[in-house]
């Protein structure tokens, strides 16, 4: 049987893109509160302080030390020493993330309930709601610095709308210190040459990280007949294959190739990597990204 | 045997358009259908080898074919291709002697029969069949003959204006069997017939013996006729009959005058269980006498017109009497019995007083017929006049009576012997004595004189040398009893009885009443003012009928009718108009009375063919079918090569194979087409109700104050007078329909272009078809003696220049437009200074005391400078948009007062002058 396959908006506008975004991030952002507020309950007993993030300890005033940085109120009731409040979460450790936004995640087809975008932008939302209900920081790469604000996933969407992406939203190849970790959730069906110097310049510091390459199934199983022309959603390149059924062999080699270089490239620098389909549920794939953290 | 079955092309160039097909060949291969497209995110794996080998692709030859054999559908299609099919109608090689009947009732289908018949001939040809044509109409000896002959003979063939005789073929048809005792028989039959014809069909089986006959008729005409049309006193009306009683018909019937315009028109109705119908033109007498033709709407035959004389034509006729009738007892009055004999042939007059004024009377009504019972002598100017009016063309019917028997006028006849005459009497020696039958050169030759009509008392003429000349009807001993003389261009008669029963039986026998109806007829010919002897044995044919039902010259055939003697229309007398052309009498197809009737064919064992009126189907319907139901299969077959149906990919093939389905589907679909142009919804609306009118300069802040002004005048005639106009309707003068309207209000506007010719043209129409133009310069203010003429009354002055205007006049203080509503005696606008003029009054005499004047009709022009609409104009709520100059005390008010007294005058016209008169006639009543 034929199928038939569509994406949610026209790929090839990149302004209307951006605007059905901030058309779907209101759904976006209620599914993300869902499937986090799901998980939360079930990831209890980390182990981990709870509330009182903001404060570690008091210590004493250190000569030299500013006196802005007493804390008048603790001091006050002893007569002669002054104490400074110290922040826990001054410390250098972060995760950051990074959500795919380029034109090719706006493709969906039948097979699967929402496009590729929309499911990156909810897992991301949601696995950093966890990350910072379980006390860590979360930085969206490129667009804020690391919080732990608990409006982490308004922030985030409010920072994505303030900054729309073109359509070939790359990974940043700046590095990260070794004391971050990587999150970067895409489909990452660029050429792998161009995905190893990203990855390579990214954990050139040692930081750690983890993949999610989200598909469609579609892409997986390429279920096209009759003659047909491919267009590439990027660059509006057209790829005229004859008849669709016979091109599937070719095709499903060379994704079955890509994606095994992809795992390759992600041993080689030491980074997790996970699939994740459309058409299978969110809360499986930040299930699946959170235990893995957890379990580092 | 096989029958050629032709198809024939409305519009065969097209089949040019075949010509294009190869450029389609190859523009169809060139440009392979376009492949599905599907945006594909890993498009960046595939490499540029893959890119760079397209497979080469191709239309698939099928559906290459299925395309050029639409396009080939499509342009067969637009040539209009009709298909008449393959007649099988005969077998056999016999000589054929083929039948036709031509009369009225063949005429509804002719074409068909025609083209029937020709098929027939091929067919004939084909098989080398010898032929012999029998037109049932004329029945000629047929003669076998080749069939190339007789193709002209048919080609000629039309229906005949009369019903055929069919057992006047009975013995040709024997003669020619007897002489080709192998022929077949082929009869193209009308199945109508004339009811007393319906036993034709027995002896018709006798002659056809045994022989192959086949019949072809065509039971689906029905055609309708009309047998007798009446003048009577209610109305015209006709009577309508048909053959069938299964079917239903109604229609229009039309009456037509002699110069062929519709004067009439009337429905009818035949139920399907009876034979005939009478249907009534309800007219006015004058216009009923005008009938010359009646005719049943859509059927074309001569059966289906009544053709109308003279005779049937109403005329006036005065009655007097000599006694002074007394309206209590009308059966005693001497004019009841000529009154009951005329009644159904003409209108009557009887007006009251003595018989002198009674005459002069109906001199003056212009009857055509004066009937005189027992009238003495005259006074002397009413028998000139009455001479006059004979020798001009009147007809001046004279009883005796006592009052008549020492008459010596010049309205009679003969000279009276003074003194009467009486039979039968106790003291008589005679017995009362009859009619004799009436000689042939009398206008009464024909008329039943029976025996029982006696005469017991009559006048006697002097027996002058001329008087045997002058005698219409005598008594059996030759006694004159009926005398007439020709005066100039009318006729004096005189009986010599008295109208009612005291002298004689006569005026109760039918023959009375035929007698007066002769004379009636005569006085229509009389009137008619021809040189035509009043009795005249023959009429040649003047104009004839064909078959279907048109008016034509007749034929050197055509033989003239005997006068007074009816017979049918046949085929040496075809209906028509026969003698004088100025007063022709008719001869109708069908007569009072007839009927129709449907002949049963049955029991001749004929092999039966229907002759359809539409032998040739249109194929067009069907091919575009077809084109349509491949342009579907064609679209799947292109959706299976692109790899399914997808949502995306058969948009727009969708929608444009709808837009494609309705432009083949358009040819079917009728759209009604307008006959006329609609009226503009204004125009439509104007007569409906009354609306004042402005033009529109195009300058709309005059516009404005016109549209504004006129509504709230239209507002203040709602409140204060029993008029209540609709809205102000701004007119185009050019475009516009202004004759509806009563009033055109006309700003000038110095700074638009006056109208052209054709709106001018129409004002000038408009005034003369009694509207009224209010010209309004709005210049009072500006406009004195000493300055420049201003802009705006330059402009009425290039207009009014273009217009035919009457002499005007400042409104003098005594015109009805002053007093037309209210009283008054200026007519302000915003300025109260310009002076009003309107048309010029005929000079009355100046002693008149009359307090108003006015002429007739009202005045096409009133021109001002007072800015009249701008006076009256109000916003929404009623206030005054513009201010007035106030010279005179409540000048908003009495502006309006002005605009209903002009509105007043312009509809009720010099009403209100009548008026002033009812003191003067209510004192005069009084008297």
């Amino acid at each position: 049987m034929v199928q038939v396959t569509l994406t949610r908006s026209d790929p090839l506008k990149v302004s209307a893109a951006a605007g059905a975004l901030a058309a779907r991030l209101p759904l976006i952002v209620i599914e993300a509160r869902r499937i986090s507020s799901i998980l939360a309950a079930g990831l209890h007993g980390r182990g981990r302080a709870g509330p009182g993030e903001a404060f570690w300890q008091y210590r004493n005033l250190m000569s030299g030390e500013s006196t802005s940085r007493i804390d008048w109120r603790r001091s006050a009731r002893h007569e002669t020493t002054f104490f400074v409040r110290e922040r826990e979460w001054e410390s250098p450790h972060a995760f950051h993330l990074w959500i795919d936004r380029s034109a090719s995640m706006h493709f969906c087809s039948t097979l699967a309930p929402l496009s590729k975008g929309d499911r990156a932008l909810i897992i991301g939302l949601a696995l950093a709601d966890l990350l910072v209900r379980s006390g860590e920081s979360v930085a969206l790469m490129g667009l804020t610095r690391p919080t732990s604000s608990r409006h982490v996933i308004n922030l985030f969407a409010e920072a994505m709308i303030a900054q729309p992406v073109d359509q070939h939203d790359e990974l940043p190849n700046h590095p990260l210190t070794s004391r971050s970790e990587a999150i970067l959730i895409g489909d990452f069906l660029s050429p792998i040459d161009t995905l190893s110097k990203r990855l390579a310049s990214l954990s050139a510091q040692g930081a750690k990280g983890h993949l999610l390459q989200i598909l469609d199934p579609a892409e997986l199983s390429f279920p096209f007949a009759g003659e047909a022309e491919l267009i590439s959603l990027e660059d509006n390149q057209r790829l005229d294959i004859g008849d669709a059924q016979s091109f599937r062999s070719i095709y499903l080699e060379r994704m079955l190739s890509h994606r095994e270089s992809l795992h390759t490239l992600s041993a080689k620098i030491g980074w997790h990597l996970d699939e994740h389909l459309t058409n299978a549920p969110a809360s499986d794939a930040v299930k699946n990204l959170l235990m893995r953290m957890v379990a580092r | 045997m096989m029958g050629l079955s032709s198809i024939g092309f409305v519009q065969p160039w097209l089949f040019l358009a075949l010509f294009a097909l190869p450029a389609l060949w190859v523009l169809l291969r060139l440009k392979p259908p376009r492949p599905k497209t599907i945006p594909f995110p890993p498009f960046p794996l595939l490499d540029k080898e893959i890119q760079k080998q397209p497979k080469p692709r191709q239309l698939p030859l099928w559906l290459l074919l299925i395309r050029l054999a639409l396009c080939c559908i499509v342009i067969t299609a637009m040539t209009g291709p009709i298909l008449e099919p393959e007649h099988q109608l005969l077998d056999g090689s016999n000589p054929l002697l083929i039948m036709v009947d031509d009369d009225w009732a063949a005429a509804s289908d002719w074409a068909g029969r025609q083209t029937m018949l020709e098929e027939i001939m091929s067919e004939a040809d084909r098989a080398n069949r010898p032929v012999a044509l029998l037109a049932t109409g004329n029945h000629i000896m047929p003669k076998l003959s080749p069939v190339a002959a007789l193709r002209d003979q048919i080609r000629s063939l039309v229906p005949k204006p009369y019903s055929q005789d069919r057992a006047a073929l009975l013995a040709p048809v024997q003669r020619f069997l007897t002489e080709q005792p192998s022929a077949d028989i082929l009869y193209l039959a009308t199945t109508i017939a004339r009811a007393d014809e319906e036993n034709i069909i027995a002896p018709l089986k006798d002659v056809f013996k045994n022989r192959k006959i086949t019949l072809i008729t065509d039971p689906s005409a029905k055609p309708l006729a009309l047998a007798g049309a009446t003048n009577g006193p209610d109305g015209f009306s006709v009577r309508i009959i048909k053959a069938d009683s299964t079917s239903e018909h109604s229609g229009l019937i039309r009456a037509y005058d002699s110069k062929s315009r519709v004067i009439g028109e009337t429905p009818f109705k035949l139920e399907a269980s009876t034979s005939h119908a009478t249907a009534q033109f309800n007219l006015p007498t004058e216009l009923k006498n005008e009938i010359a033709r009646i005719e049943i709407d859509g059927q074309h035959s001569a059966g289906a017109v009544a053709l109308i004389d003279g005779e049937s034509r109403r005329r006036k006729i005065g009655l007097v009497s000599g006694i002074s009738a007394d309206a209590a007892q009308p059966l005693l009055s001497p004019t009841w019995f000529v009154a009951q004999a005329l009644r159904p042939y003409a209108d009557l007059m009887e007006p009251r007083g003595g018989p002198n004024e009674a005459i002069a009377k109906l001199l003056e009504a212009k009857t055509s017929m004066i009937v005189m019972t027992d009238v003495g002598t005259l006074a002397t100017e009413v028998e000139k006049s009455l001479s006059d009016f004979v020798k001009s063309g009147g007809v001046v019917v004279r009883f005796a009576g006592p009052r008549t028997t020492s008459v010596k006028d010049g309205l009679l006849p003969v000279r009276i012997r003074p003194g009467d005459r009486s039979l039968g009497g106790a003291l008589t020696w005679d017995t009362p004595k009859h009619l004799a039958p009436f000689s042939t050169e009398s206008p009464f030759a024909g008329i039943d004189a029976p025996e029982e009509i006696s005469i017991t008392r009559q006048l006697l003429a002097e027996p002058d040398a001329d008087l045997g000349h002058k005698t219409w009807a005598a008594l059996s001993d030759g006694t004159p009893i009926v005398t007439a003389e020709k005066r100039g261009n009318g006729l004096v008669v005189l009986f010599h009885v008295t109208a009612d029963t005291t002298w004689s039986s006569l005026p109760i026998s039918g023959s009375f009443v035929e007698m007066l109806r002769r004379i009636v007829t005569l006085s229509n010919r009389l009137e008619a003012n021809t040189t035509t002897p009043v009795n005249q044995s023959t009429a040649a044919p003047h104009l004839t009928l064909s078959g279907f039902g048109i008016l034509g010259a007749p034929t050197a055939s055509d033989k003239p009718i005997e006068n007074g003697n009816p017979k049918r229309a046949d085929i040496d007398h075809p209906a028509g108009l026969y003698g004088d052309p100025e007063n022709p009498s008719t001869l109708n197809v069908l007569h009072d009375g007839d009927a129709l009737t449907v002949l049963d064919f049955e029991s001749l064992n004929a092999h039966r063919i229907e002759l359809k009126a539409q032998v040739s189907y249109d194929l067009r319907p069907a091919l575009l079918l077809l084109a349509a139901l491949l342009f579907i299969m064609d679209a799947l077959a292109t959706c299976v090569i692109r790899g399914g149906i997808t949502p995306i990919s058969f948009r727009v093939p969708k929608a444009i194979s709808i837009i494609v389905l309705l432009i083949i589907a358009s040819p079917l679909l009728r759209i009604p087409s307008a006959h006329t142009a609609p009226l503009a919804p204004k125009d439509a609306e104007g007569p409906l109700l009354t609306h004042f009118a402005y033009v529109v300069t195009g300058d709309p802040t005059i516009d404005d104050i016109s549209r504004a002004g006129l509504a709230s005048l239209s507002i203040f005639l709602a409140e204060h007078t029993a008029l209540e106009p609709g809205d102000p309707i701004g007119v185009d003068l050019t475009n516009d329909d202004i004759a509806v309207y009563p009033l055109l209000y006309w700003p000038m506007a110095p700074a638009r272009p006056i109208p052209n010719s054709t709106g001018l043209q129409k004002v000038d129409a408009f005034m003369r078809d009694g509207g009224t133009v209010l010209f309004d310069t709005r210049d009072a203010a500006l406009a004195a003696p000493g300055l420049d003429i201003t802009p705006e009354t330059k402009t009425l002055r290039l207009i009014l220049a273009n217009l035919s205007i009457p002499a005007l006049e400042p409104v003098p203080t005594d015109h009805v437009l002053t007093k037309a509503f209210y009283l008054i005696n200026r007519f302000p606008g915003r300025y109260a200074e310009g002076t009003t003029w309107i048309e010029a009054l005929p000079k009355s005499n100046q002693d008149s005391d009359e307090p108003v004047h006015a002429g007739d009709g009202v005045s096409a022009v009133i021109i001002t400078s007072n800015d009249l609409a701008a006076a009256w104009a109000t916003d929404r709520d009623g206030q005054p948009l513009y201010p007035l100059t106030q010279s005179m005390p409540r000048q908003r008010e009495m502006a309006l007062r002005a605009g209903t007294n002009i509105a007043m005058y312009v509809l009720t016209g010099n009403y209100k002058a009548d008026q002033v008169h009812v003191p003067a006639l209510l004192e005069r009543l009084g008297h």
